[in-house]
């Protein structure tokens, strides 16, 4: 069985207008159609610029937001519908490290207190005694020390305040955790430290992880499979080697086009390189969304949005030019 | 705890970088050791009268002169602060919890709620608040009940409105959401989350609501329609005094001295705290 099955999920946004009776005027369709799947200690990769949809795909497996249709399917299960009362169960199953540590530890409550939270809500432990001592461990687990269990979040740096939210994650011991952009907010040595503590956690909780992030060298590093997202629609999605290797989609080629490459003498792939800005959600072009900065557009661009092609089985992408 | 001991520590040592907020707090201070110990400190009892001396003006033996019922007016002031600052944080308590709990939820909620009570508030807002207090006085009676129902109803609408802005801030910090992905429940996460992140506004305006209230206490009193005689308060004191004013103003001034001070102390302090509270506001 699968861990996570995403099916054809979509979240639109209303736009309201209006002074005294509110208007929907339109809608941002912030995640549309969107599928791909999950696996227990397998890291699924979501790429994308700022703006294309991937943090609300997160947030909206884990139901911080109620999808606007499509299937969440954790192991054999559709979350997509449940209200947040039967919802309770999934959510040890189910958890988030979010980008920015500063704002993501609520700041009047001890590290003690923060993480007693999760166990005591949903009774994997009894008493504050036991919450301590598992506590204790869980600061071990991430690199921190017991002692830690009494100071506020101010008290530690960016990076362990990192740290802490991951302890919150993974205290209810999740099959399923999505990282958004668990390492944007910090300095790169710290960076890799987290990064080495996300995967020798995954090992010991054999956890599937949805990895957001823009980063493309550490989606590379972090991710077995990897999906491209351009306005609220995955463009690309292939095993990692593959899609770095062999990028089919204009927008990934030029997405890797973009990124620094660390080495002087090599020269960057300007010929892929694109212009222009990242259309608005709400009014997105005709046909495929990509086509007005798109090198290789077509008649038939204009007019349809691509269907995914499968070129194996692992490999698909959403352009004509694959027909 | 001792955590909790140091960031009040941190707090007053940035209180006592502005001067004013210092003396505010002195005031205040005093006002609240005058009202604790009135029978000790008061040297007569304030409803005590010694006619042949009446609109005596100071002296030794009575600092602040006699009124015209012959009472001293040194210990009528000391014994006024006592009924109007109880009055005054009775009220403002009521109003900010109320309104507080008001605002949060519409700011947390959002949607219909939110208009439904912001819209009842604005109702509120319409209305000069001390024409407020007069109405329900005169409708309900001058009972100190209902003095402070006046008082407190006329100040809800300022704390919901603080509330809500400073919940709608809170509202979409991430450690919300993450308390959210653990699942607990909407209530619990705005009373356990939001509202304890959202206390410093709040905090800053109860200080400040304290000299309206005051304020609105001894006005209510100087038209006859607040604490009534012989109890003695400084607003229906300065009412009394008033006929009398130009043979001898000392039963007036005094009272209207502390009126000041008082108002003068919790304004003080109040714009200090919110100067200590947030430290971001002092760099702009």
């Amino acid at each position: 069985m699968k861990l996570l099955r995403v099916e054809n999920l979509k979240k639109y946004f209303p736009v309201r207008q209006g002074f005294f009776v509110q208007k929907i005027v339109a809608y941002i369709k912030a995640v549309d159609d969107v599928s791909f799947e999950v696996e227990r200690g397998k890291t699924f990769g979501l790429v994308g610029e700022s703006g294309c949809g991937k943090t609300t795909v997160g947030k909206t497996i884990i139901r911080l937001f109620d999808p606007t249709s499509g299937k969440i399917v954790l192991e054999g299960k559709d979350i997509a519908n449940l209200k947040p009362s039967e919802l309770k169960p999934y959510r040890t199953k189910l958890q988030i490290v979010f980008q920015d540590p500063m704002s993501s530890l609520n700041p009047r409550m001890t590290v003690g207190q923060m993480l007693s939270e999760p166990l005591l809500f949903h009774g994997i432990v009894k008493t504050r005694e036991e919450a301590n001592k598992v506590i204790a461990e869980l600061l071990k687990e991430v690199g921190l020390k017991p002692h830690h269990i009494d100071r506020y979040p101010h008290q530690f740096s960016g990076g362990q305040r990192q740290r802490l939210a991951i302890a919150r994650a993974i205290s209810v011991r999740p099959h399923l955790i999505v990282l958004d952009e668990p390492t944007s907010a910090l300095d790169v040595s710290v960076q890799a430290q987290i990064i080495n503590l996300l995967q020798r956690l995954q090992e010991e909780l054999n956890a599937g992880y949805i990895f957001i992030s823009h980063d493309l060298p550490l989606v590379r590093y972090m991710s077995d499979e990897v999906a491209v997202m351009y306005l609220g629609k995955i463009v690309e999605k292939a095993p990692r080697d593959e899609l770095f290797d062999h990028p089919l989609h204009p927008y990934t080629k030029a997405l890797l086009a973009a990124a620094p490459v660390p080495d002087p003498k090599k020269k960057r792939d300007r010929k892929n390189l694109i212009g222009g800005q990242v259309p608005s959600p709400i009014n997105r072009p005709s046909g495929c969304f990509f086509h007005p900065r798109c090198k290789f557009r077509m008649p038939i661009c204009e007019r349809e949005y691509p269907p995914t092609f499968a070129l194996d089985s692992s490999h698909e992408v959403a352009c004509y030019l694959y027909r | 705890m001792k955590s909790r001991l140091d960031s009040v520590r941190k707090i007053y040592g940035r209180l006592k970088k502005n001067r004013l907020a210092v003396v505010g707090l002195w005031i205040i201070i005093i006002l609240v050791i005058t009202a604790v110990f009135a029978p000790l400190i008061a040297p007569y009892d304030p409803n005590e009268q010694d006619l042949l001396s009446s609109l005596e003006g100071p002296s030794l033996a009575h600092p602040m002169g006699v009124d015209f019922f012959g009472r001293d007016v040194f210990s009528r002031v000391i014994w006024g602060a006592r009924v109007s600052l109880t009055i005054s944080l009775v009220a403002v308590a009521i109003s900010a919890v109320v309104g507080t709990i008001l605002g949060s939820l519409a700011g947390f909620y959002g949607s219909v709620l939110d208009e439904v009570i912001m819209r009842i508030m604005d109702v509120f807002l319409a209305i000069p608040s001390i024409l407020l207090a007069i109405a329900i006085v005169a409708v309900l009676g001058p009972r100190t009940s209902n003095l402070i129902l006046a008082v407190s109803v006329s100040t809800i609408p300022e704390f919901s409105r603080i509330a809500r802005s400073a919940v709608l801030v809170e509202k979409n910090k991430e450690y919300i959401e993450a308390a959210r992905a653990i699942g607990e429940s909407r209530l619990s996460i705005l009373f356990r989350y939001a509202l304890p992140n959202s206390m410093v506004p709040i905090i800053v305006q109860a200080s400040l609501r304290m000299a309206t209230a005051i304020l609105s206490v001894s006005g209510l009193g100087f038209l006859g329609l607040g604490v009534q005689p012989p109890t003695p308060e400084w607003g229906t004191d300065l009412s009394l005094a008033r006929t009398y004013l130009e043979i001898a103003p000392h039963a007036g001034i005094f009272p209207g001295i502390a009126i000041f001070l008082s108002v003068i102390g919790f304004n003080f302090l109040g714009d200090g705290l919110n100067e200590a509270l947030n430290p971001k506001l002092k760099d702009r």
